[in-house]
């Protein structure tokens, strides 16, 4: 049988358009990481996505997009805007109402690695905030959320257990006093937070740490000298496979992942120059 | 009129300009749509989530783990499968019909065909490209070993097919810009140097030219040895001395066959045993 160019270029397409709708239809096609409002990552075990809100007339976190203020959220979703505001801990000369999620970068500093805050940022805690459901996208998919933000969630939210050893392996610490901020601040007002010296220094000394974070994995603390012996006594039992997360083997055996990770840093802090 | 033998296989070049513009497209979207002015009906996924090589390195964590690496989707796997199965039935046509970072190289070799003329994808002596053309096996072994130990993208800062369609958003590591800077400057003078060298998923997928149920025939009772067929292969493939190409190499152009540059009909055809 022989086959000629123009059967080949249909045969390429028909496979590769028609294999993508055919995933679609079948409810395996996902360009994106997934997770429900406990936090797990869903596409990692079963394929499909979580349903939106489409059809109940409902805003759905998922739709948030870089160019939506703050106040345009506060309205979607009913969150008071000075919970927003103290959430991202926005400085006081900020209008946090017209402030929009694409220009976080602006008034954060970087937070080394892969931690940052940003429009998935906004998504994960409406998302807690609220109870809805969403969908991250590839590179939200480690999405960290500010220290207040997560203590507001603690407080505010219903969360169970898991969202909570969730949220704390996903926290950026940035020992700010976040004090509510006005909507419309005097501009002279001076600079809270993240923005003063001392604190810009302290996020650096934080850059250039070893932190444990929610997707650290059993080869990141072994290659960053932890023994292995160590690791094994705090999660009292042997090493899973390397590329584990320890997040993942923490839900996995029931464990909280809050107390293996703070003994766990104890020791990476040992190693650490 | 042979001379346009490329040419005459315009399926494949319109297929080129398809999928090169639809990841462009989908690249840009993605990052138009953080600002909330995203092109509707298009995918505004992330390159990662439409390369079936994310696929094949996310393998082995996920046999053993059950997750992917990161940044690794569904859809990759989707993908990875569906362009196995073109492998299977045709060999590595992904590198010569959809692949945008072959398609590429090959455009920009056409600017060095006219600089180089006859010297062309000829500059290397035989003696030792022959040698050459497996290290691209050795950067496989690199990447899925990698990968595997770290559960992280370790090709990525390399990878010159992300850097192709990042190096605007300032989120491309140097050393990818440089291995894409080096391969567009080699395919001044070798045809897809990446291709032949280095591409990690190409040695993958040239695997599969060894058992492909559809390959290059030659009829060796119409061949006049005119030695075109070797002569225009990009991938320097001595098509004139084998009844079948069975060569890792081999992408899939039909370049050689008697559709493109052979002078006689029916004699270099891509068929299935006993159907030449």
């Amino acid at each position: 049988m022989k086959i000629r160019s123009k059967t080949l270029g249909v045969i390429i397409a028909v496979v590769i358009f028609g294999g993508i709708v055919g995933a679609s239809a079948l409810g395996l096609w996902s360009t994106a990481a997934v997770r429900n409002p406990e936090g797990r990552r869903l596409n990692e075990s079963v394929g499909g996505t979580v349903g939106e809100d489409a059809g109940t007339g409902a805003y759905a976190p998922a739709g948030i997009r870089g160019n939506h203020q703050f106040s345009d959220i506060s309205d979607m979703f009913g969150i008071p805007l000075e919970t927003l505001s103290r959430a991202f801990a926005l400085p006081a000369n900020v209008d946090a109402a017209t402030f929009r999620n694409q220009d976080f970068d602006t008034i954060y500093p970087e937070f080394g690695g892969e931690q940052e805050i940003g429009n998935g940022s906004m998504k994960w805690f409406v998302a807690l905030y609220t109870g809805l459901p969403f969908e991250l996208e590839d590179d939200e998919e480690d999405t960290y959320l500010l220290r207040p933000a997560v203590d507001i969630l603690k407080s505010h939210a219903d969360l169970t257990g898991e969202q909570i050893d969730y949220l704390d392996a996903y926290v950026i610490e940035i020992d700010v006093e976040s004090e509510p901020v006005e909507s419309n601040p005097p501009e002279d007002e001076p600079q809270a937070g993240v923005e003063s010296d001392s604190d810009a220094e302290e996020v650096e000394r934080k850059q250039d740490a070893l932190v444990m974070v929610g997707k650290t994995s059993f080869a990141d603390l072994l290659d960053w000298g932890v023994p292995a012996e160590q690791i094994r006594t705090i999660i009292g039992g042997e090493i899973p496979n390397r590329l584990m997360s320890v997040y993942d083997y923490c839900a996995q055996n029931g464990l909280s992942f809050g107390g293996i990770k703070t003994e766990l840093q104890v020791e990476v802090d040992k190693v650490t120059p | 009129m042979k001379s346009l033998a490329r040419d005459r296989i315009w399926v494949r070049a319109a297929a080129q300009v398809l999928f090169f513009t639809l990841i462009a497209l989908i690249a840009i979207n993605h990052v138009l749509e953080e600002s909330g002015v995203a092109i509707p009906l298009l995918s505004n996924a992330s390159l990662h989530a439409v390369c079936p090589f994310g696929g094949v390195v996310s393998l082995y964590q996920f046999a053993v783990v059950g997750t992917f690496t990161e940044k690794i989707h569904q859809s990759s796997f989707i993908l990875m499968i569906l362009v196995f199965i073109l492998a299977f039935l045709f060999g590595s046509v992904f590198c010569g019909w959809v692949c945008p970072l072959g398609s590429v190289q090959e455009w920009v070799g056409k600017v060095g065909k006219r600089l180089f003329k006859k010297r062309y994808n000829h500059f290397i002596p035989s003696r030792i490209d022959r040698y050459l053309r497996y290290l691209r096996y050795i950067m496989l072994a690199w990447v899925i070993y990698a990968t595997a130990m770290t559960g992280k993208l370790a090709f990525s800062d390399i990878d010159p097919y992300y850097a192709l369609f990042n190096f605007w958003t300032g989120e491309v590591a140097v050393t990818g810009l440089a291995v894409l800077g080096l391969t567009l400057l080699a395919s001044l003078a070798v045809e897809r140097p990446w291709c032949k060298y280095a591409c990690p998923y190409g040695a993958v997928l040239g695997i599969t030219n060894l058992f492909s149920v559809f390959a290059v025939r030659r009829r060796e009772s119409t061949c006049k040895s005119c030695d075109l067929c070797t002569r225009d292969c990009p991938m320097n493939i001595p098509v004139h001395a084998v009844g079948v190409v069975r060569d890792h190499q081999c992408i899939g152009c039909l370049v050689c066959t008697s559709e493109g540059i052979c002078p006689v009909e029916d004699t270099v055809v891509f068929a299935t045993r006993g159907g030449r």
